[in-house]
């Protein structure tokens, strides 16, 4: 219910098309599910079919980014629309096949999104966008549930359980992100389906249903996002450890093995053959892209070291000044609606000053813990395992990134972490719950209550940005 | 205070929620009561806004006319704000500043003289929103540059027209409501925006509904989440 209620604002507060990227999404939403086929990188000859080229122009929702824009948003400009749409030609919904930079982007998402799409696509387009915003907040639900779940696993006790759940169902920013048209609210409760289904790998045994079920939720990460590739070299680390733990018979263990290599094979073929757009490479080439000219270890160290440390004079910085701030906290709670709605500076420095402390508690609570903690390492290793592939993933793309543009494009924003969210919350359930008891229930009341106005005066802040 | 009161805030979820509720009351006063009561201007609409990343000066010389195409002017409007500057150091011509939509014409002056900068003016509203065009005419004898954008983050739907010729780029027009109001007596009026902008899938009464419902059932169903946590520890 918390979920929803925070699905329900933030579907509003923001202005249609205002997310990150939303506009090339919906866009990629709609040609699919009109002509069956995904929308090209490059080639093509309109970004935006017609009649939601129609819809940016006259509502003056265009791709902004210009914090003191405002929609048109009169009844006047409605009626200006509505006379604008009423004589398009037939198709004219069909033809935005590109060039949308989106194209590069797996299908699952926009192929998923279709069916939505086309069971409401008698409603004009600008309600059209609200319900698939509400449609896509479904994933929020879904993955304040998996978290749920996750603890249940992990705590044996209804309080903590509930708070890991709790915690992330008032992040603030994961709910706006999970409102906007856009694959990452797919992406990141996959990946928590599939944290769940490794610890339970780990924990009761990799029996050949769970192994197929991890199997088939990377495979779907990666056919949502790139990021979700994070979700494979996860589960070869799950299995290694539910392998170390439960001695298993080799050949037993060489079969489910096979079996997540024949799932992942699959969903890989099925990406090759019908996946992409015409004469598009792998992910649009990002990975390519990416990976390509000299990779110097000791620079990416440096850059690594700057990112979470600052600038140190001997090293050699590398771009932007972008590093643990930005990405762990201004763009992990905050920057709303492609970082055009913002909390203030003294918000996000107070922000940093809890998450640092928090840190240190954990870190300590895991000194405090780690006989049993060791006793319990098949957990702590597949969710640490998983938490630093992700970090260290990023941290790869964001070099290969800076590299590639020469320094000016870092890539990576705090988003980009929700693929975690559940290890978010459980860690903060984890702390508290090692706080003496009296306080136990003070803490947990202060960091919810904060959760709660930082939702609320998120939303604030987007309605007077967009609508005042 | 009753004794049952006592005995319930004196248990660890009682004390909590008591917290919970305090800590949310606290930020609402100081944080969010804000939003609804300080006294602001509104914008009634925005044929386009100041650029973001470059800004263009539109030079007009002596009798030349600069126009804004298909903006939105609400029945709601009291005042044009937009920013004039001077050429080559000569002082600021006045400039007649025409609205015009079906049935509707105003004109206003900026002073001659002013200095330069950003500058509101009063107008007269119409009597129903129209769609119409924004003029800037120079009626004195020197070149006045009117700030706008070219950018692709500024653009939109409105067409610069310079001495009949379309021209690339925008000039920045804000169109505020007269006087200063809180948000909290303009509700009504923001729920319109939101649901005009959704092509009305709900209207702005169901809006405000929905709007109340997450601004109280948030914290509420959060606290209760809280309490029944805490009854199982």
């Amino acid at each position: 219910m918390v979920a929803l209620l925070q699905v329900i604002g933030w579907s509003l507060a923001v202005a249609p098309l205002q997310g990150p990227d939303e506009p090339a999404h919906f866009a990629a939403i709609q040609y699919f599910a009109e002509t069956g086929k995904l929308v090209r990188p490059s080639g093509g000859h309109a970004t935006y079919s017609t009649e939601f080229g129609t819809v940016m122009r006259v509502l003056n929702l265009g791709d902004f980014l210009n914090p003191t824009a405002h929609p048109a948003w009169t009844k006047a400009d409605l009626k200006l629309l509505q006379r604008a749409t009423k004589h398009l030609p037939p198709g004219s919904r069909a033809n935005g096949e590109g060039p949308n930079y989106i194209g590069t982007n797996p299908p699952l998402y926009y192929v998923l999104m279709a069916g939505p799409y086309k069971l409401f696509s008698f409603l004009p387009l600008p309600s059209l966008i609200l319900v698939l915003r509400l449609v896509t907040g479904l994933f929020l639900l879904a993955t304040v549930g998996l978290t749920w779940k996750i603890a249940g696993e992990v705590f044996p006790d209804r309080f903590r359980q509930t708070l890991a759940a709790a915690v992330v169902a008032v992040q603030p920013k994961l709910a706006e992100i999970a409102t906007t048209i856009d694959p990452d609210g797919l992406l990141f409760t996959l990946c928590t389906a599939f944290l769940l289904i490794s610890v339970r790998i780990v924990t009761r045994g990799p029996t050949a249903r769970r192994v197929a079920l991890a199997a088939l939720l990377a495979a779907a990460a990666s056919l949502t996002q790139g990021r979700g590739l994070i979700t494979i070299p996860a589960l070869l680390l799950a299995l290694a450890i539910a392998w170390v733990r439960t001695r298993p018979a080799l050949k037993e263990m060489l079969k489910r093995g096979v079996l997540a290599a024949t799932i992942l094979g699959a969903a890989a073929l099925l990406y090759v053959a019908f996946g992409r757009p015409p004469g598009s490479t792998i992910y649009g080439g990002d990975v390519h892209n990416l990976n390509s000219g000299a990779f110097n270890i000791k620079q990416f160290l440096s850059v690594v070291f700057q990112f979470y440390f600052g600038r140190l004079p001997p090293l050699h910085p590398l771009g932007v000044p972008y590093g643990y701030r930005q990405v762990f906290i201004e763009t992990f709670f905050g920057d709303f609606a492609s970082f055009t709605v913002n909390f203030s500076q003294h918000v996000y420095l107070a922000l940093q000053i809890m998450a640092g402390v928090g840190l240190l508690a954990l870190y300590t609570c895991c000194v405090i813990d780690r006989y049993k903690l060791l006793k319990r390492w098949p957990v702590v290793a597949v969710m640490a395992g998983y938490a630093v592939i992700l970090v260290g993933f990023l941290n790869y793309v964001s070099y290969r990134s800076l590299i590639t543009s020469g320094g000016t494009e870092p890539l990576i924003t705090g988003r980009y972490l929700f693929s975690a969210i559940a290890l978010f919350g459980l860690a903060i359930a984890y702390v508290i719950g090692h706080l003496p008891r009296r306080a136990r229930p003070v803490a947990a009341a202060g960091l919810l209550a904060l959760g709660v106005c930082l939702s609320l005066v998120g939303m604030g802040t987007a309605v007077e940005s967009f609508y005042v | 205070m009753s004794r049952r009161i006592k005995k319930v805030l004196l248990t660890p979820r009682g004390a909590a929620v008591a917290i919970f509720t305090v800590a949310l009351v606290g930020a609402a006063l100081l944080w969010i009561r804000p939003y609804f009561t300080t006294q602001r201007t509104f914008i009634a609409s925005e044929p386009a806004p100041t650029g973001l990343d470059t800004l263009q000066h539109y030079v007009i010389g002596p009798h030349d006319t600069a126009c804004m195409t298909e903006a939105t002017l609400p029945r709601t409007l009291g005042q044009i704000s937009v920013t004039l500057l001077p050429v080559g150091g000569q002082p600021l011509p006045p400039v007649a500043i025409t609205l015009s939509g079906a049935g509707y014409t105003t004109t206003t002056t900026s002073p001659a003289g002013f200095p330069g900068g950003t500058i509101v003016l009063p107008l007269h509203p119409p009597k129903r929103t129209v769609i119409g065009n924004v003029c800037f005419t120079d009626i004195g004898k020197s070149e006045v540059a009117l700030l706008g954008s070219n950018e692709p983050h500024s653009a939109t739907r409105s067409t610069l027209v310079v001495d009949g010729k379309p021209t690339p780029g925008e000039i920045a027009i804000t169109l505020l409501t007269p006087g200063f109001h809180p948000l909290a007596d303009k509700l009504v009026p923001v729920a319109e925006h939101v649901s005009n902008l959704f092509d009305r899938l709900f209207g702005p009464y169901v809006l405000l509904i929905l709007g109340g419902i997450v601004l109280f059932g948030l914290p509420v169903l959060v606290g209760f989440v809280l309490w029944w946590a805490l009854s199982g520890s």
